[in-house]
């Protein structure tokens, strides 16, 4: 009696364990159960139910919650994410085409001469809090990105917003100090939110959490802190309106929890899932992958100034030795591509440099070789505490190891690594930057450059950076980045390695558009249809 | 009795003021900048850093910034802006503490009820088959890691069979998988100490005593063996139910849960001073209540231990009052 016992027990610890692990398995393979709508139950083997999204209302899992809704006040992407769903910009700039600038507020411009815009704006256009927008609140806007703005460049001091010329309620006339390829640029970008001049400066500091002076589609009615912010449609909206009433953005910061909630049926869209669980997420029945490249770059920074990286021999070594169209797929799960120059795939400017490093293990041996380090040394490399970072750490360990250098990874938290590479006290690190335009790049670059974490310093470079933006003819600016991207890939100051990309997940009968622009700060929910 | 809560909660002020203290020290040791994270991390200018610095006031001498927060708890009851969301520390914390404490609470009442039971059967029936079950079902919930568990959990009971949502809060089907997770963990724990405290309990003369006047066993265990067994089990549980209120992150992350504990972590990994401060005092405060209550407790269980509660008041008013009558006589 007793051992019948144990034995049914065990049985249902390892049916249990099975039933469990078969999470995993393809729809198809019969060893997933039917997907429900949200809050739906289906009991085990039932005929899988077609899902749909319920309530006229769209739930999607983002992987980080931002911390306000003000368009001036915020550094970091996941409040970009959520300043996008309620305010808009003059235009989107397509980062794939120079003059491919996608109408928002404002319904035209011309350019009188290479320092001068002309705005002609959107009319009956409301703000949330019911006013109409006005060049007034434009120049207000401006104003406020100029001043406050904390991802605000340079460059967009450049713009004379004191001296703007309102020519009636609905168009105004801007000036450069200096004629320039970038400003412009920034200012028909999204980086430039509108907002009206009444209700920012009756809220002040509260606008962040009850921000109802955008002109977005969608309005804020509910946020709970940790877990998730609801929106519900602008019945005023200018264009067309939204087709779901009420939009939930849930922050489920841990990546498995995510993919979790999406095989469970709990959200209709998942934003930037594991690329570990790509095989998963395809094999959902009801779900579809949908892959969006984005503008960022991983880089692995270089230290110019250390004492065996300032040698351009062994960086150029360290370059030859690394297969990364072997590394980069296995590192990123098959996402994103193999980068070929410091400038981002969201940078018109972007060329394909004279040299690009492919494996030549033989090569990288007699530069070594040639500058006096053939028995090796050792390195240290500090990352943050990503898996698809530690994995290409392991592999680049094992192939510099060919060169007699020993690899130290050593796993670091970001503001840490930020403090470190600020100082220029490490060797070797991976980060993630990007850019829509080519001055992007001079914060990483130029000797003065503000996050010039590789230490480097050309004069050439520097030259090119201030000739090419002040080139009104983004096309005559052209040639100056074609050579300071050359530069880049002969001296290596950062090597680039992988151009990214999120998995995000959808149910099938949803529409999920791809933004074109590659501009990861672009992520507009709102787009989402019924197919 | 009262005198000693009295005292009990007169301990504290030390106590907190050495959490402030050291919460302030670790801050300060720590490497990393919030200024540099709060200006963009990697995009961050020298001068949005340093007008970021100057904002936050975090060039001011360490003293004079432990002495402006000092001063305005006191005063103002306030115990700091998070730099990060510029939200009130104090109403961060108390959206995200009920969600703690309410998993803390459910899983402590779920682990005491099972763990007890189980605990009991376990020793009165020692060396049974069922004694052999309970025991390998609590190493099966000590040893298993509690992420380790949430993952098949949700992997069967959300994903696979659809009864419950894998992660949340709002409605009562999303306590039931966090909880019990953690009340599994916890009451396999509590299985062993009410067992090894009921077996020393029930060898005890009295409980013999108590058997050979013929008084029936299920008043034995219950009035006679547990009453004295519960003292080390209460303990273990105020103890679990303690580190419970800071430390279940791992189930909050997993869940998606917007507790406490997650809450410390991130302000911790974003260099967000004042919420490590502030969230550190209100959970050094009430892991102080949880151990004043546990001691109540015991009292309550246990009338040795609520007599010398009541003398110690007495004891002290009697060594004052004796040299006064000494010097009357």
């Amino acid at each position: 009696m007793k051992k019948q016992v144990i034995k049914a027990l065990s049985l249902l610890v390892v049916v249990m364990f099975i039933v469990a692990g078969c999470g995993g398995q393809p729809a198809g393979s019969g060893g997933s159960a039917a997907t429900t709508p949200a809050g739906g139950t289906a009991p085990s083997g039932a005929a899988p139910a077609k899902v749909t999204v319920e309530d006229d209302t769209l739930i999607v899992a983002v992987d980080a919650e931002g911390v306000t809704f003000d368009p001036f006040g915020f550094a970091d992407l996941d409040s970009g994410f959520l300043v996008r769903q309620t305010h808009e910009p003059l235009a989107y700039l397509d980062g794939t085409n120079p003059e491919g600038n996608t109408p928002v507020l404002a319904e035209s411009w011309e350019y009188p001469d290479n320092q001068t815009i002309r705005l002609n704006l959107r009319k009956g256009v409301k703000f949330q809090n019911g006013e109409e927008m006005k060049a007034s609140d434009v120049v207000f806007s401006i104003k406020m990105s100029k001043t406050k703005g904390l991802v605000s460049p340079v460059n967009w001091q450049n713009l004379d917003v004191e001296n703007a010329k309102i020519i009636d309620d609905y168009t105004l006339e801007l000036k450069t100090y200096e004629p320039s390829s970038f400003t412009f640029a920034w200012l028909l970008s999204e980086m430039v939110s509108i907002v009206s001049e009444k209700a920012y400066t009756e809220q002040g500091e509260k606008y962040g959490r009850n921000p109802n002076g955008g002109t977005g589609p969608y309005i804020l009615t509910d946020w709970v802190a940790g877990d998730r912010v609801t929106f519900t449609r602008n019945e005023d909206y200018w264009g067309e309106k939204p087709q779901y009433k009420t939009m939930v953005l849930r922050f489920i910061v841990e990546g498995t929890a995510r993919t979790f909630a999406v095989e469970s049926g709990d959200v209709d869209v998942a934003y930037s899932c594991p690329t570990a669980d790509l095989n998963t997420l395809s094999n959902l029945e009801d779900y579809q992958v949908i892959r969006q490249k984005t503008s960022g770059v991983n880089y692995l920074f270089i230290n110019t100034q250390d004492q065996y990286l300032k040698d351009l021999r062994v960086r150029k070594a360290l370059s030859y030795a690394l297969d990364l169209e072997t590394m980069i797929p296995i590192a990123y799960n098959n996402m994103g591509t193999v980068a070929f120059s410091v400038f981002g795939p969201s940078a018109p400017q972007q060329i394909r440099p004279d040299i690009v490093y492919t494996k030549d293990i033989e090569k990288a041996k007699a530069l070594m070789k040639e500058a006096g380090y053939e028995n090796g040394f050792n390195l240290k490399i500090i990352i943050t505490d990503r898996a698809s970072r530690k994995t290409l750490c392991e592999m680049m360990k094992n192939a510099w190891a060919e060169l007699n250098i020993n690899l130290d990874i050593e796993v670091l938290e970001l503001s840490t690594i930020l403090d470190l590479t600020m100082k220029g006290d490490y060797q070797l690190t991976i980060m993630a930057e990007g850019g829509f335009h080519g001055e992007a790049w001079r914060a990483f670059l130029h000797s003065d450059g503000v996050n010039n974490y590789s230490q480097y310093r050309n004069a050439r470079v520097d030259e090119l950076f201030d000739l090419a933006v002040k080139t009104a003819d983004i096309h005559e600016g052209a040639k100056y980045y074609n050579e300071l991207q050359n530069i880049c890939a002969e001296e290596l100051p950062m090597l680039p390695m992988q151009y990214d990309e999120i998995l995000n997940v959808a149910r099938k009968d949803l529409f999920y558009s791809v933004d074109p622009t590659y501009n990861f700060m672009a992520a507009r929910f709102y787009y989402i249809r019924h197919n | 009795m009262g005198r000693y809560i009295l005292k009990r909660l007169l301990q504290l002020i030390p106590v907190l003021i050495g959490v402030m203290l050291l919460a302030f020290l670790l801050n300060e040791i720590a490497p990393g900048d919030p200024a540099t994270l709060l200006a963009g991390g990697e995009s961050a200018t020298p001068e949005k850093i340093a007008q970021i610095r100057a904002e936050l006031k975090l060039d001011d001498p360490f003293i004079l910034r432990f002495g402006d927060y000092v001063k305005k708890l006191v005063t103002e009851g306030n115990i700091g802006i998070s730099y990060k969301t510029k939200q009130p520390v104090a109403a961060e914390v108390a959206h995200r503490f009920p969600q703690t404490f309410k998993m803390a609470a459910i899983s402590a009442v779920l682990a005491s009820i099972i763990g007890i039971a189980l605990g009991i059967i376990s020793a009165i029936k020692q060396y049974s088959f069922l004694d052999n079950i309970i025991a390998m079902f609590s190493l099966l919930g000590v040893s298993m890691p509690v992420f380790w568990s949430s993952l098949l959990l949700i992997l069967f009971f959300s994903i696979n069979l659809k009864w419950l949502p894998s992660s949340g809060f709002s409605t009562w089907k999303h306590w039931i998988l966090p909880c019990v997770v953690i009340g599994t963990s916890m009451a396999a724990s509590i299985v062993r100490m009410t067992r090894s405290s009921m077996l020393e309990v029930i060898r005890q003369d009295y409980i013999r005593t108590a058997r050979a006047k013929g008084q029936v066993e299920r008043v034995v265990i219950s009035k006679h063996a547990l009453k004295n067994a519960l003292i080390p089990v209460v303990t273990n549980i105020g103890m679990h139910f303690g580190v419970l209120l800071g430390g279940a992150v791992i189930i909050e992350t997993i869940f998606v849960i917007p507790g406490i504990g997650k809450y410390i972590t991130d302000a911790i990994r974003n260099r967000d001073y004042p919420v490590v401060q502030g969230s550190v005092l209100v959970l050094a405060l009430a892991n102080s209540f949880v151990n004043l209550g546990v001691d109540l407790l015991y009292a309550a269980i246990d009338p040795r231990i609520r007599t010398q509660y009541r003398n110690m008041g007495k004891a002290k008013k009697k060594k004052t009052a004796l040299p006064l009558g000494g010097k009357a006589a």
